[in-house]
């Protein structure tokens, strides 16, 4: 078993707390000699058989109120200790060609690194035959989605392949691992350079693969330097405006917008008001207004953060920018509502720049079921997990000092 | 030099007063000298019979009995009569079960009867009546009561001994049986043993011990209680606490009405009090006898 924050568990000490009583109060036992004890009856005396088997059941108790204390606190992470996998990843996409691979392989070879070559679908390369499974995944996305869902943390990753626009447009989850871009030019070699330098931004330096020799040499020196940035964006209210004909689109945000709050463990109010009672009063972080008559001007200037859903917008670039706003347009075919919001809200360098920004929600009717899918595959279903078993040691701790006072009454 | 003035609370604290007979002694002559106080010897000497009253001679009566000088006065033979002096035999019988050892203000249950005991050793020798202690079949004098006061050994519990209390009360002689208990039994053997006291016309006295903590079973900081007899450890706890007061309080009553409803004398004796007290109660009683009889 791991812990999130280790450096808690010297509260297990805590638990001798009782331990330590017991024997203080044992060590502390006055008798009074007195004459007979004849007019006891039989039940008092198995009573004290009785308190002693109760004080054991209390001590349990107690060791265990600080037990769960302490686990709390040290956040455990109940995955098993073979899937943590301290090694270097190299994401491999299907159709790098057969020469790059090659290259890459003798320098990582010669050099006996510790890599594993993993495709698409997290499974492993032979690399000896040289042989790729053809899989059906899409984009990296899905890869590390995979990643998370089974628990797997390497030290780092490395994703290596030639992308479109539309594979390289989701972000990937939080990671606690660095993440490197190694992406080679496809067709549009234009567009590759530009994603590239989004991706690498961090690094503060394009990489335009064309040798498998600077390839390898890259997999290896930028691993361990690079680490996602760390959210750290709090929100106290997030305020749904919209229009009465947008209500099936409210609803599929106000869901999405609390799967978010709840990913990111936030103690953050979603509110859903109509947009005609907007007035001078209503003020939080971030307005979400959904409807496109809706002036944006009027308010933002009381909220942090100001995104609209607008049938209006129809770019055809990935992302375009102007002073003020930023167009996002996803597509609503493949991209979860829950991720996108969680990436507008937090992933977006829009958002650093304080910018508003104009959003295209996919919405379709299917989206419940995409979300059920959705949680059972990305980073979502381990949060939840998390918050459900916190959920349960706190009821446990409830049940266990109220065990314990019963205890304590029936000891007196 | 000033004469140093041993206090009864000084010999009752110390150890040794309960196992020197001349401690002892010394300790129940202070008490009896505290009952004494008022009292004082007659200024003028009598006869040796005490005169109580005429009776008119009826022949047979003894000659020498008749009063000469009421005949002289009256013409008729009067016949002056004294009271009949009985020496009744006492018998002292200590419970010597291990309850016994209960300690209360510096004292024991034991120690109190032994000191009980030997200052009614002292009243009973003043009254020159026989004295026995338990199952002695042969008349004590003072030194040898003490002598056995002192060297009363106790036993784990009543009915260890049950055979020689029953000897104590075997003989057909008319005596009185003064027993000093705390009455902790399992089966009411004290009470029938006493019962079959009574039945056989002795006239029997019983002093209940207890001391306050212990009927209030107020004993703070104290979390067990140990059992003196059986040795067994319990916790302490309100219920304890409770079942004790309801069981002094019960027992109390319940003594009081056995004994009353078999003519046995009862006095309840506080270990807080001072043995004084118990001995007023004592003669109390005696002098409630004597009138009945």
């Amino acid at each position: 078993m791991l812990f999130d924050n280790p450096k808690w568990l010297w509260l297990l000490l805590a638990a001798l707390i009782p331990l330590l009583i017991h024997l203080i109060k044992k060590g502390n036992r006055s008798v009074i000699n007195v004459g007979s004890l004849q007019w006891l009856k039989h039940k008092e005396y198995q009573q004290n058989h009785k308190i002693k088997f109760e004080q054991f059941w209390l001590w349990l108790v107690r060791t265990l109120i600080f037990l769960l204390v302490t686990f709390i606190v040290a956040k455990p992470t109940f995955i098993n200790i073979e899937k943590i996998n301290k090694q270097h990843l190299l994401l491999v996409k299907n159709d790098i060609p057969t020469e790059v691979i090659v290259n890459v392989m003798d320098t990582i070879n010669t050099n006996n690194w510790n890599v594993k070559w993993l495709d698409w679908d997290l499974q492993k390369v032979d690399l000896e035959n040289e042989h790729f499974e053809k899989t059906e995944a899409i984009h990296p996305y899905e890869a590390f989605e995979l990643l998370a869902f089974k628990n797997i943390k390497p030290k780092s990753v490395s994703v290596l392949g030639s992308f479109n626009e539309h594979q390289l447009k989701g972000e990937i989850p939080v990671t606690d691992y660095s993440v490197n871009w190694i992406l080679l030019p496809n067709k549009n070699e234009s567009i590759a350079s530009e994603l590239a330098t989004i991706k690498t931004q961090n690094l503060n330096k394009t990489i335009a693969i064309q040798q498998g020799e600077y390839l390898a040499k890259t997999i290896i020196t930028d691993m361990d330097t690079e680490h996602l940035p760390d959210i750290n964006f709090s929100l106290d209210t997030i305020i749904i405006a919209y229009e009465k004909d947008k209500l099936q689109i409210v609803e599929v945000c106000y869901a999405a917008l609390k799967a978010v709050v709840e990913y990111q463990k936030m103690a953050t109010k979603v509110i859903k008001v109509q947009a005609e009672n907007i007035n001078q009063n209503v003020k939080g972080d971030v307005l979400f207004l959904v409807g496109d008559s809706l002036d944006t001007k009027l308010v933002s200037k009381r909220f942090t953060k100001v995104f609209q859903y607008t049938t209006a917008i129809n770019t055809n670039s990935f992302i375009s920018k102007n002073s003020e706003n930023v167009y996002f347009n996803f597509d609503a075919e493949r991209d979860k509502v829950p991720d996108l919001i969680n990436e507008m809200l937090f992933k977006n360098d829009a958002i650093d720049k304080k910018y508003n920004a104009l959003v295209s929600l996919p919405i379709n009717s299917l989206f419940f079921s995409n979300f059920d899918n959705a949680k059972q595959a990305s980073g979502f279903i381990n949060i939840s997990k998390m918050v459900d078993l916190m959920q349960y040691i706190i009821a446990i701790i409830l049940l266990l000092i109220l065990v314990e006072r019963m205890l304590c009454r029936f000891g007196n | 030099m000033a004469a140093s003035i041993i206090s009864i609370q000084q010999l009752l604290v110390n150890p040794n007063t309960f196992a020197i007979p001349k401690q002892l002694q010394l300790l129940a002559q202070k008490t009896i000298t505290q009952l004494n106080v008022g009292m004082h010897a007659a200024k003028k000497l009598h006869n040796n019979f005490e005169f109580n009253q005429f009776k008119s001679y009826t022949p047979g009566d003894d000659l020498r009995l008749v009063d000469w000088k009421t005949f002289g006065k009256t013409k008729k033979l009067y016949i002056k009569q004294a009271p009949k002096i009985n020496n009744i035999s006492v018998h002292l019988i200590p419970d010597v079960s291990k309850s016994m050892l209960y300690e209360e203000g510096g004292i024991s249950k034991i120690n109190f009867t032994i000191y009980l005991f030997a200052s009614l050793c002292n009243l009973v020798m003043q009254q020159q009546d026989d004295l026995f202690f338990f199952n002695t079949k042969k008349k004590l004098n003072l030194k040898e009561a003490l002598h056995f006061l002192t060297r009363t050994k106790l036993v784990n519990k009543w009915t260890n001994n049950q055979q020689q209390y029953y000897q104590s009360i075997n003989n057909n002689k008319k005596k009185l049986i003064i027993y000093c208990s705390d009455f902790y039994e399992y089966n009411n053997e004290m009470i029938e043993w006493l019962n079959l006291a009574a039945v056989r016309k002795n006239e029997v006295i019983v002093f209940y011990i207890t001391g306050k903590q212990e009927r209030d079973f107020d004993f703070k900081n104290a979390n067990h209680i140990k059992d003196l007899e059986t040795g067994q450890t319990t916790i302490l706890n309100k219920q304890i606490k409770e079942s004790a007061k309801t069981y002094f309080q019960n027992r109390k009553n319940y003594l009081k009405n056995v004994f009353t409803k078999n003519k046995i004398n009862y006095v309840e004796l506080s270990m807080n009090e001072l043995p004084v007290n118990a001995l007023s109660k004592f003669l109390l009683i005696r002098s409630k006898i004597a009138n009945v009889i």
